[in-house]
Order: structure tokens, then C-alpha cells, then sequence
């Protein structure tokens, strides 16, 4: 069930009203129910896969609290930690290791080939897999004692407005929220609502008007080049944050209402002034993920200089693997890894209370960007042939640009009000989303997102970039 | 929750109602009046008296010079063709063009994939502002699996994307003249080939329900109804089950049928198309032509 659906519509105040309807010790089942619900209107197959994670690290939470020895602990750690990646190995990674084995088996003329076999991606596998390890982790460290409920353990895992594509919870911060009496109170559903009216505004009116150009680019790259190569990448960029930042921002909203409070996903990463900084602005709960579980298991930076870098590139490396079972997410990941180790080496960055000048300020936010964008070629193209098609062919202005005039005067005025908004949010640190105040402006403000979204929001875009991830 | 609040709450509400309802009052108004656009493309072909009558989709509309065929037939003609829509369209510009002014010949460009096209449901929904109006439009609109009465809620939603076309009224002359006609330019780059295949599709029961009464409406009215495969540059497959149960419904109905789709003047010939499915404009009025000749007949 995508958030931006008629089905949705219904099915959001209907658990709503079931929840707060229902006494304080049931509400965790009629989430529960909710969210499985949820989760099955995509494939009901699938919701044993997330039931399997579920039980698994469930288990072994519990075997590991329970073990006196760190070796015992350490068994049931490595069990739940295999259990869940092979799901999300055989599922997402099974036919692309696969096909590369074949390539290279192929190159030494072997008669051996790894079969292909039809695989649906379950949705948001990546998210839970990721949000029921940090648990057992927790768990082993002794950063957070075992949930014992299970029912209350399998919402954590299945919540359903963070469930398909994040922001991916910590235990710690998520699964004591279950087991707080919530009300219906009127802030929540005002600072609920901002994000979720700002979260479609960002889906509706930039995105999925933006996917119009872009998509028709990069899905025939060979028809394409120059401007419209430069055009459709430079749009790429909002598109992306606009779908997935819009869907955090969503889910925030709807959580909230209900709340619950989820952590912010996102803060204005185009206005990034360093490749690090950018990374401390998108996509939050992954980043910070792969700090506290990776990076730093691996040494992070309190190792040697060239060790350093190196857990600074796999991480990257990681995280771009994460995202898909192809190698333009690899490259892509690989890309970042690449800026941010030489952002170190230069020490690049803005120092926490360096001040910088204006001119300082928008040639770093610039030069920020245009490195990003440049990895998003790998992230957006279809393959890696036409990803280095469109590197190759973005200074070639041989062919007609291809230019979209209704796209662009949509695009445009979603554009500048996302602008305005994030310029005055960067400059001010007062978000009208972060809080509850209603005033005039404010009325104003969501009155006229709401009107413009019915407007010229694009309906039947589908859905958000991230579930396939 | 104190005063304020709510003084706040009915504000927000009373809102956006009335730019709801003042939207709704300015662009049914508007909306008429637009020439450019999708909407321009169905406005012109519901208002225009057409004697003959061209319908289909993006292939008929960069295939059918209405020109050509008003002066070698002289009679009216338009070409009331619309990109990424079919049957569903045609048959609802057809019923109400025959309310107002039947036409005397209808020319349906069915092209490959006319019968098994299933985006075409989802891009129904940009009908919605002659849901209202039009019977006919109501009628197709509601064969969308995802259309849902609350979409007609709002009309901000009604009207939603039109803001493009309204400005450009505002803005731009008209200079058309090619009655519904839209010229390509440039010629087939073979490098930019991308084979799609046509044969084992799925028939939608619903497109055969509706090319039925599109037969119906034509019978009904005495109009002349011509089946059309316009040239594809494209190796196109004869058996293809899709041309054969059209051929099939033509015949048993006694109405012509005419395959262009592999013609011979035009076949594979880089010149004569814009891409695998489109004819250029030199293409097109080839074709155009040697149709009047055979419509003559």
C-alpha cells in the first residue's frame, strides 16, 4: 500500500480511530494487525520472510541475554546475523552475484552457469533486515535489555510507517515508544500533519513531476546528450530527495500522529558545504547505521591514517551495495567513498564553529553538489554501460536537446517553494515542521502546499524510488 | 484545545474550501477556452463539425494529414487522434461528436497495441474534467480500476496540471492549421533502435467491448467506419492475433479493413519515419494520400 494511494486514505483514520479506540494493553495488537496488513497489500508470500527475521532475531536476542559466557553470546549473535543476511542475500543478491560469476565465467569460456532464478524483491527487505540486526547487536552489547513480548518485538520490526523504507529505527529509541500510553493530542496531529501535507508536497509536486523528464532520458540514454544528459541529472538530484525525503517526511507525519516519534532523515543535504557534511544531512538513519555498526566495529578512526581511509571507503562501498543488487550502486557507493577519503586527506571540511564566508559558503555548497550529482548518474542509469554512455556524452551537444516545457513549469515552481522553504529552515534553525506552533503563517503556509499539491501534484507517479531498496 | 485553535482550524479549512470552490468556478470557465495541450487536443475535436472523422492514437495523429483528406474528398476533416489514449477515447469523442454533428466517414487508426495497452486505464484519469459534462466521458472514466468518486471531490484535483495549459491560452496565439494533425520532423536514426515485440499480448476484453461500440454507434448512424494499420517501420508480424481479430471484427461487421502495416512504398525506409511506429511528416502525407485514393474507390 503506497502512502500516496486511495487505499491509504482509508486506511490511515480507520487505525487511527481503532487504536485510540482500543484499550491501552491491545493497541500494540491493532498496530500489529495494522502494519502486517499493511505490509500484505503488497505480496502476502513475503510476510513470512519479515515473520521469519522476526522469530530469528527474536530468539536470539533472548538466547543472548540469557548466555553467561561471551562466546555463547557470540554464537547466537553470528546465528541471527546469518540468518537475516542470507534472506536478504538469496533474495536481493542471489541472481546479481549470479550473473557476475557468469561474466566471468563466460570470459574464461567455462561451460559452468550459475542459474537465474525469478525473484520478487520483498519490499523494504533492506529496511527491516537492517533495523532487526541493530536490535540484536544492541541486544549483545548490552546497549538495550531483550524485548520479551513478542507481539510488541514484531511491531518494532513491522511498524508500519517506517516499515517499506525507513527512517530505519534504533531499538533503543523505538521499541520503549511501544510500551508508552500515547494520546491523541492536538500537537501531535499538527506537527503530525505538517510533515506529512510537506512529505507529499515533496513526493507529488517535485518528484514524481521531475521522474516525468528524467525517466524519459535515462531509460534512452542513446537518444540523448548534452544539455539534456546535464538537465536530466541536475533534475535527478530533487527527484531523488524529493521521492525519499518525502516519504521520511510522510512517515514522520503519520507516526507522530499516532505519537510516536521517528527520527529526522533529512536535513537540507543540497545545502551541504563538504562531502562529510552532505553524508550527516541524507539519509540520516542509514548513515548513522552504518557509523555505529560498521564503520566503527571496523576501527573507525582510531586506527592507522591508511586504515582509516580504508573503513571509510568499504563503508561507502557498503552502503552502495545496500541499495541494490547492481554494480551502478557499487560504483556509486564507491564514488562517495572516493570523496569523502580525499575530503580527509585534504581536510576539506568546515570545522563545527569555523565560520566561513557567503562566497566561501556557495562555492562549497556548488562544488558539493556538482560531485554529488555525479555519482547519481551511477545511482539513476540503468546500467553501467549507459551510466559511462551519459558520462561520455554530457559535453556532446551533437543531438536536440529534448526539453519538457509543462515538466519544467511545474518543476520550477515546486522547485523555488522547496528553496525558499529550506533557505529559511537553514538560516533560521526554526522549522515550521519541527514544531507545533499554529499561527496565521502557518495556516497560510500548508492551506496553500495543500491546494498546490491537488493541483499540480502528479497522481499517478507510482511509487517511491526507495521500496525497490 | 483553547480558542485560538480552533479560530486557526476553521481558518485553514474555510481556506482551502474556497479556493477549492473558486478554483472550480474559474477553470470550468477557463477550460473551455484552452487550445494547447492535451486538453486543447480533445476541446478542438469535440467542439469541430467534422464530415470525416479521424480517430486512434499517437499514430493517428502524426499519420492522417486532415488537409489532404478535406481536399481530395471535400468534406470536413478532422483528426481527433490523442497520444497514449485508444479505444476508451475514441469512442467517447465519437458519441459526442454525434450528438452535435455526426460525421459521414470515420477513419480508426488501430494501431499494434490497441487492444492490449494496459496504461491506458491509468491515463484516464486525465478525463476528469468532462467527467461532469460529457455522459460519455463519465462512462469511460469509471473503467479505471483505481478511479474513486472521491477524486471528484476537489476540483483543484478535477483540474489538476491544467495550470500549464491555461497560462499558454493566456500567453500564445493560436496558429494552427492542421485540423488536429501533428506533423513529425526528422528522420529514423537507426542507432537509437530499441525492438519491443508486439506478439503474444494479452486482448483486453474491455478494448473489444469497446471497438464493438464504436462498430455500433457507426451502424447505428449510418456512418462509414474504416479500419486502418498505418505503416510501421517495424518487421511486423501478419499473424499477429492482435491485426487478425481486429480483421475478423471489421469483416463480420462489413466494414473495411485496411492493412498498412508493412506497406511497400514506405516499408523500412529511414526517410519516411520519425521512429519504429511514426511516420514523418513526408511519410505521413504519402500515406494520407494513397488512403484517399483507396477510400475513393
Amino acid at each position: 500500500m503506497l502512502f500516496n494511494s486511495v487505499q491509504f486514505i482509508y486506511f490511515f483514520p480507520i487505525v487511527l480511530l481503532l487504536y485510540f479506540l482500543s484499550p491501552y494493553k491491545w493497541r500494540w495488537l491493532v498496530l500489529l494487525i495494522s502494519s502486517y496488513y499493511f505490509y500484505m497489500s503488497w505480496n502476502v508470500d513475503y510476510v513470512f520472510l519479515i515473520l521469519f527475521t522476526t522469530i530469528i532475531s527474536y530468539g536470539s536476542a533472548i538466547q543472548i541475554e540469557k548466555s553467561e559466557t561471551k562466546k555463547t553470546k557470540k554464537i547466537y549473535l553470528a546465528f541471527s546475523v546469518i540468518a537475516s543476511l542470507a534472506v536478504l542475500f538469496f533474495y536481493k543478491y542471489f541472481n546479481f552475484i549470479g550473473s557476475s560469476l557468469n561474466d566471468v565465467f563466460g570470459s574464461f569460456n567455462s561451460a559452468f552457469e550459475v542459474p537465474y532464478l525469478k525473484l520478487l524483491l520483498p519490499v523494504g527487505i533492506s529496511f527491516y533486515t537492517f533495523q532487526t540486526l541493530s536490535y540484536t547487536i544492541d541486544v549483545y552489547r548490552g546497549d538495550i535489555k531483550t524485548e520479551k513480548h513478542f507481539g510488541i518485538y514484531a511491531l518494532y520490526v513491522s511498524f508500519f510507517p517506517q516499515l517499506v523504507a525507513g527512517p530505519i529505527e534504533r531499538s533503543t529509541r523505538l521499541l520503549p515508544q511501544f510500551r508508552k500510553k500515547h494520546y491523541l493530542t492536538f500537537d501531535n496531529v499538527v506537527k503530525g500533519l505538517k510533515w506529512v501535507i510537506f512529505g507529499f508536497f515533496m513526493k507529488l509536486v517535485i518528484a514524481d513531476r521531475l521522474s516525468l523528464y528524467v525517466d524519459s532520458v535515462y531509460n534512452n540514454v542513446y537518444q540523448h546528450s548534452g544539455l539534456t544528459f546535464i538537465l536530466a541529472t541536475f533534475l535527478f538530484a530533487f527527484q531523488i530527495f524529493g521521492d525519499f525525503a518525502g516519504y521520511s517526511s510522510i512517515a514522520i507525519g503519520v507516526a507522530r500522529i499516532m505519537g510516536y516519534d521517528l527520527m529526522t532523515n533529512f536535513k537540507r543535504p543540497y545545502f551541504a558545504t563538504s562531502i562529510s557534511d552532505f553524508w550527516h544531512r541524507w539519509h540520516i538513519s542509514l548513515s548513522t547505521w552504518f557509523k555505529d555498526y560498521f564503520y566503527i566495529p571496523m576501527g573507525g578512526s582510531r586506527v592507522g591514517v591508511s586504515r582509516w581511509y580504508l573503513n571509510l571507503f568499504l563503508t561507502f562501498l557498503v552502503s552502495g551495495l545496500w541499495h541494490g543488487a547492481n554494480w551502478t550502486f557499487v560504483i556509486w557507493g564507491a564514488l562517495n567513498g572516493i570523496y569523502i577519503v580525499v575530503e580527509n586527506i585534504f581536510k576539506l571540511q568546515v570545522k563545527k564553529k569555523q565560520k566561513i564566508s557567503f562566497y566561501n559558503r556557495i562555492m562549497r555548497t556548488l562544488i558539493v553538489f556538482i560531485l554529488v550529482d555525479f555519482a547519481w548518474i551511477f545511482f539513476r542509469a540503468n546500467n553501467v554501460t549507459e551510466a559511462i554512455y551519459v558520462i561520455n556524452h554530457i559535453f556532446d551537444f551533437s543531438k536536440e536537446v529534448f526539453y519538457d516545457n509543462k515538466i519544467f513549469f511545474y518543476g520550477i515552481i515546486g522547485l523555488t517553494i522547496l528553496f525558499v522553504h529550506d533557505l529559511i529552515v537553514e538560516n533560521t534553525s526554526d522549522s515550521v515542521l519541527e514544531n507545533s506552533k499554529v499561527n496565521y503563517k502557518s495556516v497560510l503556509y500548508f492551506a496553500f502546499l495543500i491546494c498546490l499539491i491537488l493541483f499540480i501534484g502528479v497522481f499517478n507517479g507510482g511509487q517511491f524510488i526507495y521500496f525497490q531498496f | 484545545m483553547n480558542k485560538t485553535y480552533s479560530k486557526h482550524i476553521i481558518l485553514f479549512l474555510v481556506l482551502i474550501f474556497a479556493i477549492d470552490f473558486f478554483s472550480g468556478i474559474l477553470f470550468s470557465k477557463k477550460f473551455n477556452d484552452v487550445k494547447f495541450g492535451d486538453y486543447g487536443v480533445i476541446n478542438k475535436s469535440l467542439n469541430f463539425d467534422a464530415e470525416i472523422l479521424i480517430l486512434g492514437s499517437s499514430r493517428a495523429v502524426h499519420h492522417y494529414n486532415s488537409n489532404i483528406f478535406s481536399t481530395n474528398l471535400k468534406k470536413a476533416c478532422y483528426n481527433a487522434g490523442f497520444g497514449g489514449q485508444g479505444l476508451f477515447l475514441n469512442y467517447a469523442l465519437l458519441k459526442e461528436s454525434i450528438e452535435r454533428h455526426p460525421p459521414k466517414v470515420v477513419i480508426l487508426d488501430v494501431a499494434p497495441n490497441i487492444l492490449d495497452d494496459k496504461e491506458s486505464y491509468s491515463k484516464l484519469n486525465l478525463l476528469l474534467p468532462y467527467y461532469k459534462k460529457y455522459p460519455s466521458f463519465k462512462e469511460i472514466i469509471q473503467l479505471n480500476p483505481k478511479f474513486s468518486k472521491l477524486e471528484l471531490v476537489s476540483n483543484l484535483y478535477i483540474y489538476n496540471s491544467i495550470l500549464y495549459d491555461v497560462t499558454r491560452n493566456f500567453l500564445l496565439k493560436e496558429k494552427e492549421s492542421n485540423f488536429g494533425f501533428e506533423p513529425l520532423e526528422g528522420m529514423l536514426n537507426q542507432n537509437n533502435f530499441k525492438p519491443f515485440h508486439l506478439e503474444n499480448d494479452e486482448i483486453d476484453s474491455n478494448k473489444i467491448i469497446y471497438l464493438n461500440k464504436i462498430i455500433d454507434l457507426c451502424k447505428f448512424n449510418n456512418i462509414r467506419l474504416i479500419g486502418v494499420v498505418s505503416p510501421t517501420y517495424l518487421k511486423f508480424d501478419k499473424k499477429n492475433r492482435i491485426i487478425n481479430r481486429l480483421k475478423f471484427i471489421f469483416n463480420e461487421n462489413k466494414m473495411k479493413f485496411y492493412d498498412y502495416s508493412a506497406y511497400s512504398k514506405l516499408y523500412q525506409k529511414n526517410e519516411f519515419f520519425k521512429d519504429q511506429l511514426h511516420l514523418n511528416k513526408i511519410g505521413a502525407d504519402i500515406f494520407s494520400r494513397d488512403l484517399v485514393e483507396k477510400i475513393k474507390l
